[in-house]
């Protein structure tokens, strides 16, 4: 495991320890420990399972986990009042379906009540997704990638210091994809950070400033994507024979024979 | 946020029934109503029945339309299930036994002040029931939510089913005692307006209150507490205010269904989801509609003036039907 360095002094926008989670008496995550400062783009893999979306449950305190910590700037965010949270931390991916009476408008006002003028608002307003036409419709009549674009557009807009996205960019088209990512990196390039928890290798290759490989709920890699995926753990975690190799100007999966 | 021409249409055709209620009646027709009120003697009869009679009991019936209608709309919000209402939910056949069981043991005396005490205690204890058996899924198990109202429903509807055959040789205690089952109007008077406004303005205040964080809750609790919704918080806020409102609607005028069911469903089919606008609007047009309600129960086989509770039903469910039925067919 690669170690975590610290850039500066001062303390990171999100710091984990992790000793371990438990539901239903087993164990579904333990010893994950890493910090993120700001302009850190991390991305989170690993098999069906393997405890991702348990890592942002413990990151927003949405399940019961009295061995973890987790401190924003510093700060336990168990301890902190629920009004004081959305500015620490935003979450995308895991809306349910009961809001489809929402206009667009509407759903992105959920965010726009934190009251704050920060990065977050530059990128979502950067992007040409919300024409008039978008804003009054209701997310019943919306696809499924533009209802994902809506919530992402509300994680902007929220403007954490860490934007967590589960099941990234399971419903977007390519193009849309890119401009996703490219406006997640320009958002954690202006001071924040972001955690994005993906199932395409190829994607945390392109756009990830880490990654972070999860398997059976244990950290078994951290650093950057080309050194995390070594041929032997891309057999071992994802049963693939395959390597990482350059492509152009950058790097991608190649299949082996 | 709100826009106000809406609520001010509400407002203006919620006072036009209230007079129209007022002016309608087996006794009295509205033409010789308003005859008599710009002819007649300042004191006459026509003028008792009006102000002292049709008046307050109009009056009463908006207040527990409103209650009815705001509680409708927080409960579907909090348990993200469009068919939660209090009748359905078991939280006023609960409130209804109370009051019966006031009645029972302590016969009619003192009822003003005891009767809603009992019944905001009898609704209290039914959410706080639903709330413990659904406390390790959290509120949002729809299923379960309906079958343990409806079961409670049913026992409580068994318990009052008992209070009355013990009542049975008691003519006049026993006919009180249904009118709780089948929802009433009679006799209103102005006192109950002056003990129903406080506390429903209170309730309605507070349930407008939570909206924000309903609108939250129904992109679902992970997304809802990632926006600073203190969940646990607003279930209390919105089960104890829409336990209070339900209590006092059955106190007013025992069980009256289908009414915080319609208002809401009303109300979204024309406008926003946002819970703010639809907890207010469900409390105009549940006032409007229970105030119709009533002025159609005394007039339609006048002179014998039936249960509003009657009209609810006979009308309420087929428009839920229709509603339901132009939901569904919008949505595929």
């Amino acid at each position: 495991m690669t170690e975590i360095t610290q850039r500066s002094t001062e303390s990171p926008l999100l710091e984990l320890d992790v000793e371990s989670v438990e539901r239903g008496g087993r164990s579904v995550l333990s010893d994950v420990r890493f910090a993120l400062q700001p302009g850190e783009l991390l991305f989170v893999v690993g098999p069906n399972g393997s405890g991702k979306s348990t890592l942002i449950d413990v990151c927003l305190d949405l399940v019961p986990a009295p061995r973890a910590k987790v401190r924003y700037s510093g700060l336990l965010f168990s301890s902190l009042p629920y009004r004081e949270r959305p500015r620490l931390a935003s979450l995308v991916g895991r809306e349910e379906n009961d809001a489809l009476g929402f206009t667009v408008d509407e759903a992105l006002a959920l965010a726009s009540a934190q009251k704050q003028d920060g990065p977050g608002r530059a990128v979502a307003r950067s992007l040409p997704w919300l024409t008039e036409e978008l804003r009054s419709r209701r997310l019943a009549h919306l696809s499924q990638g533009e209802r994902q674009r809506v919530h992402l557009l509300r994680g902007f807009l929220q403007d954490a210091s860490v934007l967590f996205w589960d099941e990234a960019t399971a419903h977007l088209d390519l193009s849309h994809r890119e401009e996703a990512l490219s406006a997640l990196r320009a958002f954690t390039a202006s001071g924040r950070a972001a955690l994005v928890v993906v199932h395409e290798l190829e994607l945390a290759l392109r756009y990830a400033t880490r990654l972070l490989v999860l398997h059976h709920g244990k950290m078994v890699a951290l650093g950057t994507p080309e050194q995390c995926l070594s041929q032997g753990l891309l057999r071992e975690v994802f049963g693939l024979n395959a390597a990482v190799a350059p492509s152009g100007a950058s790097l991608t999966l190649s299949w082996l024979p | 946020m709100m826009p106000a021409g809406r609520l001010l249409s509400w407002l203006a055709g919620l006072s036009t029934l209230v007079l129209l209620a007022a002016l309608v009646g087996p006794v009295l027709g509205p033409v010789e109503t308003v005859r008599e009120l710009l002819m007649g003697s300042p004191n006459s009869l026509v003028r008792s029945i009006v102000v002292d009679m049709r008046l307050p009991r109009a009056l009463v019936a908006a207040l527990i339309g409103g209650a009815l209608g705001a509680s409708g709309a927080a409960l579907q919000g909090l348990f993200r299930n469009p068919l939660a209402d209090p009748a359905i939910l078991g939280v006023s056949p609960t409130a209804a036994f109370f009051c019966q069981l006031v009645l029972f043991l302590f016969g009619a005396a003192s009822a003003l002040f005891t009767l809603p005490l009992a019944a905001c205690f009898g609704a209290l204890l039914s959410t706080a029931l639903l709330t413990f058996l659904l406390r390790p899924r959290s509120f949002s198990n729809r299923d379960l939510l309906l079958l343990a109202g409806i079961a409670l429903g049913q026992v409580m509807g068994a318990a009052s089913a008992l209070l009355l055959s013990l009542s049975v040789s008691d003519h006049s205690r026993a006919q009180r005692l249904l009118l709780w089952i089948l929802g009433n109007l009679d006799g209103k008077t102005w006192a109950q307006v002056a003990l129903g406004l406080l506390p429903v303005t209170v309730g309605v205040v507070s349930l407008l209150r939570t909206g924000p964080a309903l609108d939250a809750l129904t992109f679902g609790s992970a997304t809802a507490t990632s926006l600073g919704v203190d969940i646990r918080r607003t279930e209390r806020a919105v089960a104890l205010w829409a336990s209070v409102l339900s209590g006092l609607t059955v106190a007013l005028g025992g069980i009256i269904g289908f009414v915080g069911l319609l208002a809401p469903h009303f109300v979204r089919s024309f406008g926003s989801s946002r819970h703010q606008r639809v907890i207010a609007e469900s409390a105009l047009c549940g006032a409007c509609l229970l105030v119709g309600a009533d002025a159609l129960a005394r007039c339609v086989l006048a002179p014998v003036e039936l249960p509003v509770g009657v009209i609810t039903g006979t009308l309420g469910a087929p428009v839920f039907a229709f509603l339901l039925w132009r939901r569904f067919r919008g949505a595929s």
